[in-house]
């Protein structure tokens, strides 16, 4: 995987001419190299360190149709802090991410239940000064990162993409991704593992990703207009259970006003490789004035595309930055599912309010 | 040169490109519900996954009792209609056993020496919607009918087609007995096979071998008026069952989880009743947690004398990986609690088994719980002749519905909620578990043979590796040393 972006770095190396920086001391005469060459090389001082952080407190009242029941909990559902160097075109990223270490329900966890970290992104990337960029190594997918982009909400909810579990947002893997001139879109090819970034490989298939998003009335002032489509053609678990997604909606990124549309389709649905699943998610947000941020997401997830078993879900939210790097934001969300999906999944007939936090640095 | 890097790209990405996919799309079902489930098994003790798993190829009702994870993922993703019902499939949420079957029922003998029909297995036991249980309880009954009766034919023809109204009779037992617990009846103690064909084979059996207390002579030998566990295969028809030396440090971590384990019991043994005489790994027992740690106690019992030694069990816990049936999706605070708690509500009587209680070992939450062989555990082999008609199975399923009510009923306010949710027809009630157990059971029947076939194509661990570096004491202590 990771061979065709070294010979490509080879190949663009080849291409540096004379005025290019010497190369830092890599061979020390006389004396072994440390064990591990990170913060050794001068170019260290490129790195740089982030962090972004939500903080909540949810409350929720679940209905299992006799009773409403209710649960409240503090919760810090994003712990992400990264690292970040770039050199020349090179450049890397590793950023690190907050989890329970155990999945919900389960007892058995790492020191209790603690909050620990894991990487969630770890790749080295290559950008060729004609757009070009290649990236291996846990590397985030092109879906499920659009979608977060482009609502800029993710403190409010996740993209029903992932919640579904039909998209992830990482894996392991490598992706090229070529940006279009005159500021028109981008196209991208990723290859991964298909099991997310959370676990290992599980089959001798592999994931292939391709998306696009189209900008097209860039050239006439219109920018923020953007169609984005995407078709993942995978498998996944031991048996390649199929897991492929076509995606396709449109975008509205514009400064106070952030907007999507968006239609997935996916054939195979967990270990169910016959069963199609739909999801429509809408989404926006709206920055009117000053410090405040208004959000809105309406969703259905058909996890059964041909039954109608579906839950859809409406949030809503008000927010204010309270300082640059800083927003609160109070959040209202109501998910309804069908009779169906209601009794296989108890607990998806909920009524939820958030107060949440969001730093960024 | 670009156009090189391109290209290069492109012809990579081709080259990894996906496998073929299965066509029978089920198998796969069943391969991927089992394997990630048993990931975290698999990789650390690759043996006795493969062992749990020739295990369920073996027979239809042993790939049911380790498939609960294929149940799970049946129900989340509403196949076959297995998690949906006109009776409120979502709730109310009530103590579950997890995993309800025919063979996690059996006789425990109390403290008093009597013997009780009784769930025995709380693996899986957690907070669960109603019809869960009533649902996989009543599916093993159907399964039962399906391939019991191993040496007759015509008699499994006859159970076969009686397996809806064998399923049907847990749910009519299971309404009997929510009904009676919101009259604020108690629902008594089993304590005799009260006319059923398998009941009184059963209790008949348990009361023999829990007078000659045989499993000293069955697990030991007494050598110099002390009794010493027997080592290697036991039973040279079944060589996978089998006694193994426990490794020094494994033995000397024992008299502390013991110690920490008496006080979790309902009855107050002293200090020196669970003085440890010998103990051994046991291998090859159970199913679904064929691949758990076990090690075989032999205590000192009430005397110094040989006659009254005791042996108990020490069994690694798990999570019981049912949920999350949120709210909260976590409803105790440790496996421990779990075990516990559910214990004593499931029992008619606390000390059902009285030496069923909770330890630490190694950091392993773990269960120790009596071994006897006056503790006997309804099997599918023993349906047979008089224990293999319908009538058996309809009067058997009556029981365990009711014991299952007993259960989800130990609050009055549960049973109240219960019974609210299908007051307006229980006879439909009956009827839909009836008919969704059967059909369930059909397809778990073909389920088993495609499982036996994934192994085959796959090999013994499902085409999952294990993990390559593993700790040396870990190995000796579950006996995977090569």
């Amino acid at each position: 995987m990771i061979a065709p972006l070294l010979v490509c770095a080879w190949l663009a190396d080849t291409e540096v001419g004379p005025e290019a920086a010497p190369p830092p001391p890599e061979m020390v005469e006389g004396a072994p190299a440390p064990p591990t060459a990170a913060g050794t090389r001068p170019h260290a001082i490129h790195v740089r360190p982030g962090i972004e952080a939500f903080g909540q407190y949810a409350l929720r009242w679940t209905n299992d149709g006799q009773d409403t029941r209710w649960f409240h909990q503090f919760d810090a559902p994003r712990v992400h802090a990264s690292l970040e160097g770039d050199f020349d075109n090179a450049r890397a990223r590793v950023v690190l991410e907050g989890v329970r270490s155990t999945g919900e329900g389960s007892l058995v966890g790492v020191a209790g239940d603690s909050v620990v970290l894991r990487l969630r992104e770890a790749f080295a990337a290559y950008r060729f000064d004609f757009g070009l960029e290649g990236a291996a190594g846990i590397v985030p997918t092109f879906t499920v990162p659009e979608l977060d982009g482009t609502w800029m909400l993710r403190v409010v909810s996740a993209s029903t993409l992932e919640v579904s579990g039909l998209g992830t947002p990482a894996d392991l893997g490598a992706t090229a991704r070529y940006t279009l001139p005159k500021k028109l879109g981008w196209v991208g090819l990723g290859a991964y593992n298909g099991e997310g970034y959370a676990r290992r490989e599980l089959n001798r298939g592999k994931t292939l990703e391709g998306a696009a998003e189209v900008h097209p009335l860039a050239t006439v002032g219109v920018l923020p207009l953007a169609i984005f489509a995407s078709y993942t053609y995978g498998s996944s678990g031991v048996d390649s259970a199929r897991a492929d997604r076509l995606t396709a909606g449109v975008l509205w990124q514009g400064k106070k006003l952030r907007a999507g549309a968006l239609l997935t389709y996916g054939w195979g649905v967990g270990p169910d490789g016959q069963r199609n699943a739909v999801v429509l998610d809408s989404f926006l947000r709206v920055d009117p004035i000053g410090p405040l941020v208004f959000g809105a997401r309406a969703s259905s997830w058909l996890r059964n595309a041909t039954t109608g078993d579906s839950v859809t879900t409406f949030t809503v939210s008000a927010g204010v930055k309270i300082a640059a790097p800083l927003e609160v934001h109070i959040i209202g969300a109501r998910s309804i599912p069908s009779s169906t999906a209601r009794d296989a999944v108890p607990g998806s007939d909920f009524t939820e309010t958030r107060l949440a936090t969001r730093i960024v640095f | 040169m670009r156009a090189h890097c391109l290209l290069l790209l492109l012809a990579s990405s081709s080259l990894v490109a996906c496998d073929a996919r299965e066509d029978d799309a089920r198998e796969t079902e069943v391969v991927t519900a089992m394997t990630n489930a048993d990931e975290p098994a698999i990789r650390t003790r690759p043996r006795l996954s493969a062992g749990k798993y020739a295990r369920m190829s073996s027979a239809p009702f042993s790939f049911f009792r380790g498939s609960l994870a294929l149940y799970v993922s049946d129900w989340r993703l509403s196949r076959f209609g297995i998690s949906h019902s006109r009776f409120g499939g979502d709730g109310p949420l009530v103590p579950s056993m997890g995993d309800p079957h025919f063979e996690n029922f059996g006789t425990l003998q109390a403290e008093d020496g009597s013997l009780g029909l009784e769930p025995n297995d709380f693996d899986a036991a957690d907070v669960a919607p109603y019809l869960w249980d009533v649902r996989r309880l009543a599916t093993s009954l159907a399964l039962v009918a399906r391939i019991g009766n191993v040496e007759s034919e015509a008699a499994r023809a006859e159970t076969r087609a009686s397996a809806r109204a064998i399923a049907r009779s847990v749910a009519e037992g299971y309404v009997d007995g929510i009904a009676r617990r919101e009259r604020g009846e108690a629902l008594p103690r089993v304590e005799s096979g009260e006319g059923n064909a398998i009941l009184e084979d059963l209790f008949r059996r348990a009361r023999r071998d829990a007078a000659g207390r045989t499993e000293l002579e069955s697990f030991a030998v007494l050598e110099g008026g002390a009794h010493r566990f027997r080592r290697g295969v036991l039973d040279p028809a079944d060589p996978s069952q089998a006694l193994l030396e426990l490794p020094t440090f494994a033995r000397a971590a024992l008299p502390a989880a013991l110690e920490a384990y008496r006080p979790s019991l309902v009855v107050r043994y002293p200090p020196g009743y669970f003085r440890v005489l010998d103990a051994v790994r046991e291998v090859g027992s159970g199913v679904s947690s064929f691949a758990r740690l076990r090690i075989l106690v032999l205590v000192e019992g009430p005397t110094a004398a040989p006659e009254d030694d005791v042996i108990v069990e020490l069994k690694e816990l798990a999570d019981a990986n049912l949920g999350p049936f949120a709210p909260p999706g976590v409803f105790y605070g440790s496996v421990k609690e779990r075990i516990r708690r559910t214990t004593t509500t499931a029992w008619a009587r606390p000390d059902g088994d009285p030496r069923w209680g909770v330890t630490s070992y190694f950091g392993f939450p773990a269960q120790v719980r009596t071994e006897a062989d006056g503790q006997k555990t309804l099997r599918v082999s023993r349906v047979e002749g008089a224990a293999g008609t319908p009538m058996a199975l309809q009067g058997l399923g009556r029981v365990l519905g009711r014991i299952l009510a007993r259960i989800h009923g130990a609050s009055l306010a549960d049973a109240g909620r219960i019974g609210d949710a299908f007051a307006a027809d229980p006879q439909g009630f009956a009827d839909e578990q009836a008919e969704v157990a059967d059909a369930y059971a059909a397809v778990l029947e073909a389920d088993a043979a495609r499982f036996a076939r994934a192994r085959t194509r796959l090999g013994s661990l499902l085409g999952m590796a294990p993990e390559d570096h593993r700790s040396p004491d870990l190995l000796d202590l579950l006996s995977e040393s090569p």
